[in-house]
């Protein structure tokens, strides 16, 4: 696929390309904001962000992918992760951030001050937890405040925001939610064990298993990713990395339901 | 009885549902208790994200080698380097699957294939408005100070709009019965951070740099019961330049407070 706004970016004629790639893209960036949000001012607020942001620097972040376009390589996939991370940027840091926490509010005060510190400053979970104790006063055990993490969660993803909540927090930590070590260091010292479990696999089997497992992607994306021939390789790496893993908490004495 | 191969039971076990697999699994002991394992060994992953970082760091892929990954397009050179990062950084991982689902989602199918109408005129001009507001903003962030790259490497995703400041230590603080880890707030931007143990002497006990925010006490260092100690942690936001954190006070061994 010819990209026929290069030739003039690279011409120096730049408002020129832009003419042509808006033109080119504008739908494919439209379609891609409103996977995340379809309320129109909120669509046509974020289209402005990914304009200015794509026109920035002397269209900086264009010029940095020309120079990588080629026939094999489809650019509408690079802007795609583009149109995501302005996206996601934009609900957390600016104006979009006071859309969410018209969410925020309607939740419990615990998992208000979880949303804000988890999905909007993308704390990890573990900082979050210190934060709530230390600054907030929180007074509850590491497995009480996963429990409400998980609930947070699972209110963000069973709202309208759902796509967008999954590009601002990941996936959910799931599990066993009553780990008897109810302590943020002695479950890293389980996970410790987990780690080097994963370590004995080939690197490309480690990432299937957290990319299907975790990640919760399907089976036939891993696979195009990862260069797998088709979703059943998938499947039976990540049988034999969960074999090795589960033989390996066998050995370190941990049993189903401690993590 | 005939059981399925065993890889076959995967999908089930994380809830992909067939009615064959479930009728098979649902009469057959020696299935049912391997889908039981298959559960058990991914929820003590998923547990793990409970610990994963996900912030975004100086050593995240940009979004060039991110969409090459995505569409299996990865060259040989950077290709460990990238898979190796993935299996680490829950951020990176994040983007490639919000990636994956919009390349899946039916509405843009048509915006992928290329199946573009032909420009006619300047039809651009209806979105002058939005581009307008967009300058305006434009004019606005010029007088915003901002870090990021110069644009002249292939490097991290345009910076966001954050504050910066010192990194806060927050465990362990005051009284504790022990001390495990070490804990503090991110810094936007920060490529790591460096923590430094002292104790009541102000001697240094240990000190360790790392890109997360966390540091596990080594057993190498063995903590006095009910002895004074202090520890903070400066966070690196640009090249030799560090933000320290206030000098934070713990005893352990004692009852926590």
């Amino acid at each position: 696929m010819v990209e026929s706004w290069i030739a003039p970016l690279e011409a120096g004629d730049a408002e020129a390309s832009w003419d042509l790639f808006i033109e080119r893209y504008r739908r494919l960036i439209f379609g891609a904001i409103r996977h995340y949000t379809t309320e129109p001012d909120e669509v046509m607020d974020v289209f402005a962000r990914v304009c200015e942001a794509l026109r920035g620097d002397d269209f900086a972040r264009l010029r940095r992918c020309a120079g990588r376009v080629d026939p094999n390589r489809p650019f509408s996939t690079w802007l795609v992760v583009v149109v995501h991370n302005l996206t996601v940027d934009w609900f957390r840091h600016r104006d979009g951030r006071s859309r969410l926490n018209a969410f925020a509010t309607a939740l419990p005060s615990l998992r208000k001050r979880i949303f804000e510190y988890v999905f909007l400053e993308q704390r990890p979970h573990v900082e979050a937890y210190e934060l709530l104790r230390s600054l907030d006063g929180a007074d509850l055990s590491f497995g009480e405040f996963l429990r409400e993490l998980s609930e947070t969660y699972r209110a963000a993803a069973s709202s309208r925001r759902e796509p967008l909540v999954a590009g601002l927090a990941g996936p959910r930590p799931g599990g066993s939610l009553n780990p008897p070590a109810a302590d943020p260091a002695e479950l890293a010292e389980q996970q410790q064990v987990l780690a080097a479990a994963l370590e004995s696999l080939p690197p490309g089997d480690r990432l299937a298993v957290r990319l299907y497992v975790v990640d919760e992607m399907p089976a036939e994306q891993v696979a195009r990713v990862l260069g797998y021939p088709n979703a059943k390789t998938v499947y039976n790496r990540v049988y034999r990395a969960l074999a090795a893993v589960r033989a390996r908490l066998e050995q370190a004495g941990i049993k189903g339901g401690d993590l | 009885m005939t059981h399925p191969v065993p890889e076959s039971l995967v999908p089930y076990a994380l809830g992909e549902g067939n009615p064959a697999t479930a009728r098979h699994v649902e009469g057959c002991a020696t299935c049912r208790a391997e889908v039981a394992r298959l559960r058990e060994g991914a929820d003590s992953l998923r547990a793990a994200v409970a610990l994963e970082r996900r912030t975004e760091t100086s050593g995240c892929l940009d979004e060039l080698t991110i969409a090459d990954f995505v569409m299996g397009r990865l060259g040989r050179e950077i290709r460990g380097p990238a898979v190796a990062h993935l299996s680490t950084c829950a951020h990176c991982r994040g983007v490639v699957r919000a990636t994956g689902r919009l390349l899946a989602d039916t509405a843009l199918g048509p915006e992928f294939s290329g199946a573009v109408p032909a420009p006619a005129g300047r039809r651009w001009l209806r979105w002058s408005l939005p581009l307008g507001l967009a300058a305006a903003a434009a004019l606005v962030l010029l007088l915003v100070p901002r870090g990021g790259d110069d644009g002249s490497t292939p490097s991290l995703r345009d910076t966001t709009l954050t504050t910066g400041g010192a990194p806060i230590p927050l465990a362990p603080r005051a009284s504790v019965a022990r001390v495990h880890r070490f804990v503090w707030s991110s810094v936007p931007r920060a490529a790591r951070y460096r923590l430094r143990l002292y104790d009541a002497e102000g001697a240094v006990l240990w000190t360790l740099e790392t890109s997360d925010t966390a540091l596990a006490l080594p057993g190498s260092v063995k903590l006095v019961p009910l002895g004074r100690y202090f520890w903070k942690v400066e966070a690196q936001t640009e090249w030799r330049r560090w933000t320290a954190s206030d000098l934070v006070e713990f005893t352990a061994g004692g009852p926590s407070r």
